[in-house]
């Protein structure tokens, strides 16, 4: 019962439903095109409310209005039959009021009501009857409500202003905001709740704008045009379909008010404490511990401009950002101190434009570039080889709300986001390269970002993700009813390659190809599929793969009365997979349902229990369907001869034996099976909601999730003897590997955790903190993972998960003195990962031998071996727990100065303020002889500070 | 508005105590904890690079395949019954009649779901012990009134002697001795024939793969278990005790090329003949034993040069003809027996599985 225009005529429900149908016709034709899943993301909160009288009668047709500074225009709502109204398109931002003035009462309003992304933020009234006296006060009241206590949804998360991540130490990145979160583990692209990293799900303006093949964040913002960022861990409503979480950033618009934001961040030399170790690469730093060079540098520079005002009062609006990022890091190696320098650039605009008060159209812009040298930093690596990386992209993103009644809307959002990298040697194409220490191509990390830390290996990429996403909200009564489709196309490109199309494997110190006995042991030459040599971007090997993805929901949230809420949904997302040459690899779909309940206790708005099931699928994307291309040929040639034999090497062909030559890749092999289930979670969820302060939730949630067929590499050619360890012949006679790439319900996860958490603000102090609880057990580690590389040992994979942190705290907390000085901290403790014990397979092609359960290992004997004789000697394997203690304090000098509405701050973030250099990664990897098992890997950043100076009106 | 600590609490246990758990399923059966590691074996059983080589050897006029399984010095070897079993493992035999299908392998195939390994309680790695070093022989006891919880699910001794199945170990009659048998454990991953150099102390003996002799089988195996791992082992038998209460040893020869007599100078030629190994009984016949005492002899200096270890295939133990160029004077007054005038002692225990 919202309206934006109080001219608007009133529209008949009937006519409603007359539209309504054909739109429903629309969708259901939609859905039987080839389509995924890829939902539209909300871009408002809500306020709602019951309003009653003295007595608690629901009192109908009470109009109230809602205005504040986020919001360009008041917004006004009629309460229905029994008593409820709601307003669902106010944006987000503090300073709210809720009035109600209608005759026959006392005028009464809510004020400092705050808004937050996808939320009811509730404010009810008990109207008074006007006495013969009293006709003229106002009763005003301060909001108490807080958005985390919503009574009209069972989802979990945070939702934080774009001020609560300015206040929060995490070097300025948008993508770093939901590891703050209950229940989200560390990093830029965390795994949340037992789930894959790659499964998160990003949004800008309520568009997906989620990396085709990673999961990650697709290009950088700048975050201080940031409103408001919604992260959603579970409990999710049926337009979302996602088996990790949802973030949703909502950028700023402009108002009629002009305003500007400056700000510089200066992290010096002098700032940071210098490096006495390598934190990233110590594998490759060398004899670092005799390391005579200087102690490394870090530096970090990164000027902001940000300006917004009407460009048309009150009908178009704009709002622009720049930002440039230089970053100086140095790695200390043997000899040198290695730099690895990193600029870039972020350019936004974002225009508005409300030409009626029932329609708004938004586009914005988003360009990025970034350009990384000495990527590597490895001391294995010689400067002319070390990795460049360019890359870049855009995203172009429209949106149009309208209104078309007092119980219907339609939002639309489209848009496209491209992206391009260029990853290849600082010196550009060069002839002969050579590897010490093996022969790997392209690698694929935990999330199959693949990457390769070998010189002269290029990888070009190019991205594209096109998206229409309409969606319809009408109301009924109490039910509020959203369905829609979602739509979309992922495209890309990979070409790979070898400058110069061969590599000498060294045997030790660098080989001389001239004279095969100083230290060659092989030569590998690369291919394209057609047999031409890989040795430049034109005769790269190329895989492109195309995903047509296609989702459709309706879901009701019915409010059944003050205290109960029950929501129903269902969506359908399937998606379409297609390889090389339009080749049809096959389609994966799946349905969505979800039930979830939220219950006022206490009917004072002061208890919530909730709870959820529901369901959500992959069905795909880039990363699956490109694995259904070939692969990049290798052909190796081994140096035969030894002792004082003549060292020769062998005359190779691809596809022909002899001795000495093998041949790998290519499109025989590998089968990317049809017909497969698509990867789904089911999660139920349980959770309690008080407020235990004005203004300051604390919830408690339990949550179970299961994960099941998940993508694996099946090898069925190969017959392995019983152990595991040998091969004893094969199913087809011929010695070769035949894998299958196939969804199985062996391959599962499942998450059994709880989180205890508090939101909110109060007094000065505002608190974003949890604890959890989990555990997080199954049989792969990722997709593809090595699972199905030997049937034998797959009783070994069932254990603790890569992401299994048993006990999670942290905390963002700040508070605010009166005289414009804040302090805040971040604080995380964290139980280490399960670790398992491993070394590499007799027979080789890169399979890891484990001999004990996931998560497990063996202590060390008194030869330094893991005793693998002795179970009594089986022990559970961690890394390290880790502690991070950030810092920061803010002061407003715009205050002392007197200032007025502008504000000259000054910030200053300490990062690992104790100046921790525990180590953070131990390696699993043992070895018979030079076993680097137990070794550190990498250890916490030395502590770094920056200050920022920030000019905003 | 606080909210009540303790309920809070109470509800925090609750929740806490559903989210606990973890994944293993208890069925009653030790648990599979994989197969043993032969890395850390005492270096008789450890495999060479390809796998366990056969050894060719002379008895009874032929020339067979046997494996070696490895050998000590005479003076650590104890032939008495009651010397030798205090430092063997002991390997408890199960009841037959356990029940099929009960107790599933990890993977099809990895282990028998239709009958019980039997379980050691001990693997042979490597000592530094000379006078009690690792042996190819173990000590057999029966475990009596297990109550089966399905074939192979008994993984560990320690399981067993703790009472986790019931039963316990038949004892032994008074005055008897234990039973020991030829059980040498081995590498369960490796092949069995392969290319390789064998020696025996310094001497480097005569091996083979299929050629010449084309009869080289895989030795007979045993499974067994060890700590909840999985073992295989060289069914070798019971080892025949005699009325002294000693393993009943067979003799052998190791016949050297003349060229390893120090006292003289090696040829060309010479240097290219291995020793061999001359058995006094054939495999499979009456008077073989796994338990070899090795004596060593140099071919003389008087016989023709090509005559060459090889040319002897058989042991001769009464009327020898001490010039005989294919068979060994084994004769209480023999050269091999009465070297340098005096009775001589085998030098060496060797250890050697029949090929089938």
């Amino acid at each position: 019962m919202s309206r934006n225009h109080p001219s608007a005529p009133p529209m008949k429900t009937s006519n409603f439903l007359r539209g309504g149908r054909g739109l429903l016709l629309g969708m259901l034709a939609v859905a039987l095109l080839p389509t995924v899943a890829l939902a539209a993301g909300e871009q408002y909160g809500r306020v709602a409310g019951y309003i009653f009288d003295s007595e608690g009668n629901p009192l109908a047709e009470i109009p109230v209005t809602v205005s504040g500074p986020a919001s360009p225009q008041p917004q006004t709502a009629v309460s229905g039959k029994d008593g409820r109204y709601e307003i669902s398109t106010v944006l987000p931002g503090d300073g709210y009021t809720a009035s109600v003035d209608t005759a026959g009462f006392k005028k009464q309003k809510v004020t400092e009501l705050n808004v937050l992304l996808g939320s009811t933020t509730t404010a009810d009234f008990a109207l008074e009857v006007v006495g013969e006296s009293d006709n003229s006060e106002t009763i005003t009241l301060v909001g108490k409500a807080n958005p985390a206590l919503d009574p009209d949804t069972a989802r979990t998360g945070a939702i934080m202003s774009g001020d609560k991540a300015y206040n929060t130490p995490i070097f300025s990145q948008v993508q770093a905001l939901p590891q703050l979160v209950a229940g989200v583990g560390p990093g830029n692209a965390p795994s949340t709740r037992g789930g894959l990293q790659r499964w998160g799900k990003q949004y800008v303006d309520g568009m997906e704008t989620t990396d085709t093949t990673d999961g990650s964040i697709s290009a950088p913002l700048n975050y201080l045009a940031i409103e408001s960022a919604e992260i959603t861990t579970g409990g999710f409503d049926a337009q979302y379909n996602s088996l990790g979480l949802v973030q949703n950033v909502i950028t700023k618009s402009g108002s009629n008010r002009f305003t500007y934001d400056v700000m510089a961040i200066l992290q010096p030399a002098w700032a940071g404490m210098g490096t006495t170790f390598a934190s990233r690469q110590p594998a490759g730093v060398g004899g670092l511990l005799n390391n005579t060079t200087p102690q490394a540098e870090t530096t970090f520079y990164s000027p902001f401009l940000n300006v917004g005002g009407p460009i048309v009062k009150d009908r178009l609006w704009f709002y622009a950002s720049t930002q440039l990022n230089l970053s100086h890091r140095e790695t200390p190696l043997d000899n040198e101190n290695r730099p690895k320098d990193t600029e870039t650039r972020i350019g936004r605009l974002k225009l508005t434009w409300q030409p009626s008060g029932s329609d708004r159209f938004s586009l914005a812009l988003n360009l990025d570039r970034n350009t990384i040298t000495n990527n590597l930093s490895n001391v294995n690596t010689a400067l002319e080889a070390e990795q460049y990386i360019k890359r870049g992209g855009y995203f172009l993103i429209g949106n149009y709300d309208r209104t078309i009644s007092d119980n219907a809307r339609l939002e639309l959002q489209t848009g496209v986001t491209w992206k391009d990298s260029n990853t290849g040697p600082m010196a550009g194409a060069f002839g002969i390269a050579q590897v010490d220490t093996n022969n790997s191509f392209f690698t694929q990390g935990g999330m199959q970002r693949i990457s390769s830390t070998n010189e002269g290996n290029f990888l070009i990429e190019r991205k594209v993700r096109y998206q229409f996403d309409p969606t319809l909200h009408w109301r009924l009564g109490s039910h509020n009813i959203k369905g829609g489709a979602q739509l979309g196309l992922m495209t890309g490109t990979e070409r790979t390659g070898v400058y110069g199309g061969e590599r000498f494997l060294n045997r030790g110190p660098v080989c001389d190809p001239t004279n095969l006995a100083v230290n060659c042991y092989q030569l590998q030459r690369f291919y394209n599929e057609d047999g031409v040599l890989a040795d430049s971007v034109a005769n790269a090997q190329t895989n492109d793969a195309s995903v047509y993805t296609g989702g459709l929901f309706l879901q009701d949230r019915w409010n059944v009365n003050r205290q109960l809420t029950l929501t129903g949904g269902l969506r359908f997302d399937q998606g379409r997979l297609y390889g090389d040459n339009g080749k049809y690899l096959g389609r994966l779909q799946g349905f969505g349902p979800r039930l979830s309940a939220s219950y006022d206790l206490l009917g004072d708005r002061s208890t919530l229990v909730k709870a959820y099931y529901g369901r959500s699928n992959d069905v795909g994307d880039l990363f699956i369907a490109q694995q259904g291309n070939p692969q990049l040929r290798i052909l190796t040639a081994t140096v035969q001869g030894s002792g004082n034999t003549p060292r020769t090497l062998p005359e190779c062909e691809l596809g022909v034996n002899a001795t000495g030559c093998a041949s790998a890749g290519g499109a025989s092999g590998i089968q990317l099976m049809r017909g497969q289930k698509a990867p789904y979670v089911d999660e139920v969820q349980l959770g309690v909601h008080r407020e235990v302060a004005s203004g300051m939730v604390l919830g408690v949630d339990g949550t179970y999730r299961r994960y099941a067929n998940l993508w694996v590499d099946e090898e069925i050619n190969r017959v392995w003897d019983a152990t595991g360890t040998r091969i004893v012949g094969y199913a087809n006679g011929v010695a070769e590997d035949i894998v299958q790439q196939r969804t199985t319900n062996r391959a599962w996860r499942d998450y059994k955790g709880m989180d205890l958490w508090l939101q909110g603000r109060t007094g000065g102090f505002d608190v974003l903190a949890s604890y959890t609880l989990g555990f997080n057990n199954g049989t792969v580690g990722s997709y593809f993972d090595g699972f199905g590389d030997n049937r034998q040992l797959q009783y070994l994979f069932e254990g603790p998960m890569p992401e299994d942190i048993r006990h999670n705290f942290k905390g963002s907390v700040q508070y605010e003195f009166g005289f414009g000085l804040q302090l805040g901290t971040r604080l995380q403790l964290r139980t280490g990962a399960p670790m398992w014990q491993n070394t590499a397979h007799p027979v080789g092609g890169g399979q890891r031998l484990y001999r004990s359960p996931r998560g497990t290992g063996y202590t060390l004997n008194t030869a330094g071996q893991p005793d693998v004789n002795n179970p009594n000697a089986l022990v559970e394997l961690r890394q390290p727990d880790q502690f991070i203690l950030d810092l920061n304090a803010r002061y407003d000098v715009g205050r002392a100065l007197r200032l007025q509405e502008h504000r000259a701050e000054l910030l200053l973030n300490v990062y690992n303020a104790l100046n921790s250099q525990a180590a953070w990664n131990i390696s699993d990897q043992y070895a018979r002889s030079n076993s680097t098992f137990g070794q550190v890997l990498s250890r916490q950043s030395p502590l770094a500070a920056q200050l920022s100076v920030r000019f905003r009106n | 508005m606080l909210t009540n600590p303790i309920r809070t609490l109470g509800l925090l246990a609750a929740l806490g105590s559903v989210s606990c758990g973890g994944n293993q399923a208890t069925t009653g059966a030790d648990p599979y904890l994989g197969f043993v590691d032969s890395t850390g074996f005492d270096s008789k059983f450890v495999p060479g690079s390809s796998g366990y080589a056969p050894l060719v050897v002379s008895a009874a006029g032929q020339r067979v395949p046997v494996y070696p399984l490895g050998s000590v010095p005479a003076a650590s070897f104890k032939t008495k019954v009651a010397d030798l079993a205090p430092n063997l493992a002991t390997v408890y035999e199960l009841p037959a009649d356990c029940e099929p299908g009960r107790v599933a392998p990890p993977a099809p195939g990895v282990f028998a779901d239709d009958r019980q390994y039997p379980v050691y309680d001990r693997l042979p790695l490597s000592t530094t012990s000379t006078t009690n070093p690792t042996l190819p022989l173990v000590k057999v006891v029966k475990w009596n009134g297990a109550s089966s919880a399905g074939c192979n699910a008994i993984k560990s001794h320690e399981s067993l002697q703790a009472g986790a199945f019931s039963g316990e170990a038949e004892a032994l009659a008074e005055g008897a001795l234990p039973t020991l048998a030829f059980r040498p454990v081995i590498d369960t991953t490796a092949n069995t024939v392969s290319n390789l150099t064998v020696t025996l102390g310094t001497t480097r003996l005569e091996w083979s793969a299929t050629s010449p002799l084309g009869t080289i089988k895989p030795f007979p195996r045993g499974e067994g278990w060890f700590r909840g791992l999985q073992l295989a082992h060289v069914a070798g038998g019971e080892l025949p005790v005699d009325a002294q209460g000693n393993v009943r040893v067979m003799d052998a020869v190791l016949v050297h090329p003349a060229w390893r007599d120090a006292s003289r100078p090696a040829t060309t030629s010479s240097m290219t003949s291995h020793g061999v190994l001359v058995l006094a009984a054939a495999p499979g016949t009456p008077g073989f034993s796994p338990i070899v005492a090795v004596r060593e002899w140099f071919i003389p200096t008087t016989m023709a040069t090509a005559v060459t270890p090889a040319s002897f295939t058989s042991l001769c133990f009464d009327g020898c003809n001490p010039a005989s160029t294919t068979a060994v004077d084994f004769s209480p007054t023999g050269a091999v027996r009465r070297q340098n005038n005096r009775e001589t002692t085998p030098s060496t225990y060797l250890f050697i599985a029949e090929n089938p």
